[in-house]
């Protein structure tokens, strides 16, 4: 695919801050480019320098393989179309004038608009779904309008390519979602080429072909989003620990925040053992860990839902391998556990021959005289033949507290644990 | 926009039958009809009436509109490229600039020297300019003037100069004092015809300029990156329409002294009743403001007749509360 606009080897400052040196980078025709990168990496600037709004001090950069500089405004303005986050207006200008602007480097010095020009932005308009908003004033409008206004007014220029500078950073999830789907309508009917800087990392690389990731003056990593968005390097570009996977709806890389993955332990420094599985355990978790708990889990199969959250959250695991049944191994770990903990906690989850042995960890623990708060559960489906049942039957015998839901836990762990102490 | 011009030239005639001495429409009309049309002396009236009306009122009125609508349209300017509502002449510290040139050339005697009728509106340019430049340099940061330094050092450059004309007043021989002060004032009385000549082709020109430039004014508003965006030569349009602003500011007043709120008021008047598009709002400007103008000082001659109230009284008495009038009403609608 032919360029569009080319930078080679580009330098630039701002006096008193460097921000790119020896940069290239290339918007190919007919493209959806992410730009992404953190805070102050330069995105802004480098729209800015694809526009010929701010001139490199060094390397070169063109449009259609002429040199960016040498073209008149109004020409590169025919050509590019820039849509900025927000624009704040001090007059009352109405809708359909702000996006007849649009046409401005159509006019001659003197010349009004013309029945074409009007049918431009009419079209705009149409295309963006802000047709009938033209009477009312810009500043009435809601965000969402807002922008789609401005993409009107950047269409209203005809333009080949369009740079959009985080268009949906002010925006609902809705409104993020209708401007992303608008783009997209854009480049695949129009062939408009576009380069959107965008700072959700997920929209840029459920929406773009291509994704630039920028980072100290230079590009970082480029390419189809699932070679750009990777978990190294979100982790080595924004120093945060993300968890990158696909989205099961349609195939893009979808990430997922991790923080620094682990909770300060300030609170009660008491350990609760959960016995878990199926991700059972996973808000049980996370309700103790916000409140200071500490926890591990067991016995789980390597694959488990469980598993890999207990993992990113760095839990401690009593672990069997993946499908398989929980082994003597497996079960001596999960007893070392249960040892070092102040109180166990039977989830909820199916019960089959592989797992019944979590049942009698539970069982085991109770006997031992731990402390055991057992969520009811019904067996609804009982692969294990009443054996299961058989186990809960003796759970209630030996005095594990049920409880018939999540919204007590707290409170019974609480009180258990004090009467402990 | 012909309406608009229709109702200046009917304010125009009526005031000049309007005065210290009321002459009535008809003779007066009759006056002009003769002067300029070559009508028949159809009515009768005396040589001092015909006096009055020719070499008095007609000379003031028409003196009224330029100022009037020089100062509306470098408002409508000053407040597109500044993005600011506030920005006027008078804010900007552009008036006071030019009156202190203005005063200097008056107390210096420049007019004798060849400059002749041009000494004054000249170095009342000069000083405009100068201060513009002054308030820039002041404001400037990392080669670029915000607005709101821009309008600050403006007051403060304004407080500056008036400090300067107080001095030089001071320091002037005695008959002189009262020509200035008057002249200070705000007031259309001493433009000689002569000199009503020599405005007209500055506002011509620099109005012209102005005009030209609106539709850059519209997308300036949008703010200076999505004019460059647009295709804008940003820095050009915005040295040009400086400069012009202050050249037909300086000029008026050089004649008219320090005339304040019409041209933070006038566009206030035009975008509320018809848009803020500049290609309309410019000459628009200029017409209500030199309606506005002429109004104001027909009721300077004839409220108090025979002792005149200085313009720039009237402007301001009437302006500061009909602008108040016009916020409570209409204001959350026009700014944001």
């Amino acid at each position: 695919m032919p360029s569009i606009i080319r930078m080679e080897r580009v330098d630039f400052r701002y006096p008193e801050r460097p921000i790119f040196s020896g940069l290239s980078l290339s918007l190919e025709e007919g493209e959806v480019l992410g730009l992404i990168g953190p805070n102050s990496s330069g995105k802004t600037t480098l729209l800015k320098l694809m526009d010929g709004l701010l001139q490199p001090q060094r390397g070169t950069i063109s449009l259609d393989e002429k040199s960016l500089s040498q073209i008149p405004r109004a020409q590169v303005a025919r050509t590019i179309a820039v849509v900025p986050q927000t624009m704040d207006v001090p007059f009352s200008f109405a809708v359909g004038e702000i996006v007849l602007m649009g046409r401005a480097p159509y006019l001659t010095r003197f010349g009004w608009e013309k029945r074409k020009d009007l049918e431009v932005a009419r079209e705009a308009m149409a295309l963006t779904g802000v047709a009938g908003l033209e009477n009312r004033t810009f500043w009435e409008l809601s965000q969402g309008e807002k922008q789609r206004v401005l993409i009107a007014r950047a269409l209203a220029q005809e333009p080949r390519v369009m740079l959009l500078d985080e268009p949906t950073s002010h925006l609902d999830i809705n409104h993020q979602v209708e401007i992303n789907e608008l783009i997209r309508r854009l480049n695949l009917r129009k062939g408009l080429t576009v380069l959107h800087i965008s700072h959700d990392l997920n929209l840029a690389a459920e929406y773009c072909h291509r994704i630039v990731l920028l980072h100290q003056g230079s590009v970082f990593s480029a390419g189809v989003p699932s070679e750009v968005i990777t978990e190294e390097n979100i982790r080595r570009v924004y120093e945060t620990k993300v968890l990158v996977e696909k989205n099961p709806l349609s195939g893009a890389p979808r990430i997922t925040l991790l923080g620094k993955g682990k909770i300060e332990k300030t609170g009660p420094q008491r350990t609760v053992h959960i016995i878990c599985g199926e991700g059972s355990g996973v808000d049980s978790a996370r309700r103790l860990l916000l409140r200071g708990y500490r926890v591990s889990l067991g016995v789980l199969n390597t694959g488990d839902t469980d598993q890999k959250i207990g993992k990113t959250l760095g839990l401690p695991m009593a672990l069997e391998g993946p499908f398989s049944s929980i082994s003597e191994r497996g079960m001596e770990e999960n007893r070392k556990l249960i040892e070092k903990s102040d109180l166990v906690l039977l989830e909820r989850f199916h019960i089959g021959p592989g797992n019944l042995a979590n049942l009698r960890a539970a069982l085991e623990a109770l006997e031992k005289g731990n402390k055991v708060i057992v969520l009811e559960n019904n067996l609804e489906y009982d692969f294990t033949g009443g054996e299961a049942r058989a186990y809960y039957h003796r759970l209630k015998e030996k005095g594990a507290v049920f409880i018939p839901d999540h919204s007590m836990l707290l409170e019974e762990a609480e009180k258990h644990l004090n009467q402990n102490s | 926009m012909v309406i608009l011009a229709a109702l200046l030239a009917g304010v125009m005639g009526i005031s000049v039958s309007l005065g210290a001495v009321t002459i009535p429409l008809s003779k007066s009309w009759s006056i002009l009809g003769h002067q300029f049309l070559g009508l028949s002396a159809a009515g009768k009236w005396t040589a001092s009436d015909s006096s009055i009306i020719l070499d008095l009122r007609l000379p003031r009125i028409l003196s009224g509109a330029l100022v009037g609508s020089a100062l509306a349209m470098a408002g409508s300017v000053l407040q597109a490229l500044l993005r600011n509502p506030l920005a006027d002449p008078f804010v900007l510290g552009i008036s006071s600039g030019a009156a202190v040139g203005a005063v200097l050339a008056i107390l210096f005697g420049l007019g004798a020297t060849f400059l002749g009728a041009y000494a004054v509106p000249g170095s009342a340019f000069g000083g405009a300019l100068f201060t513009l430049f002054l308030v820039y340099f002041i404001a400037r940061v990392e080669g670029r003037a915000p607005t709101n330094t821009m309008l600050l050092a403006g007051v403060i450059v304004s407080s500056f100069f008036s400090a300067v004309i107080m001095f030089l007043i001071s320091a002037t021989s005695d008959e002189q004092i009262y020509n200035v002060t008057f002249w200070l004032m705000g007031n259309l009385e001493y433009m000689a015809s002569q000199s009503l000549g020599i405005i007209f082709l500055f506002l011509m020109g620099g109005g012209g300029v102005l005009l030209a430039l609106a539709r850059d004014f519209n997308l300036l508003a949008l703010g200076e990156e999505t004019a460059a965006e647009l295709g804008v030569d940003v820095e050009r349009v915005k040295k040009l329409a400086f400069i012009f602003a202050s050249l037909i500011t300086g000029a008026v007043v050089s004649v008219s002294g320090l005339i304040g709120f019409v041209g933070l008021i006038v566009p206030h008047v035009v975008r509320m009743i018809w848009g803020p598009d500049h290609r309309f709002l410019l000459p628009a400007s200029a017409l209500v403001g030199a309606m506005l103008m002429v109004v104001a000082d027909t009721l300077a001659r004839t409220v108090m007749a025979p002792t005149e109230i200085p313009v720039g009284v009237v402007t301001a008495m009437g302006g500061a509360p009909f602008f108040v009038y016009l916020l409570r009403k209409k204001g959350h609608a026009v700014y944001h």
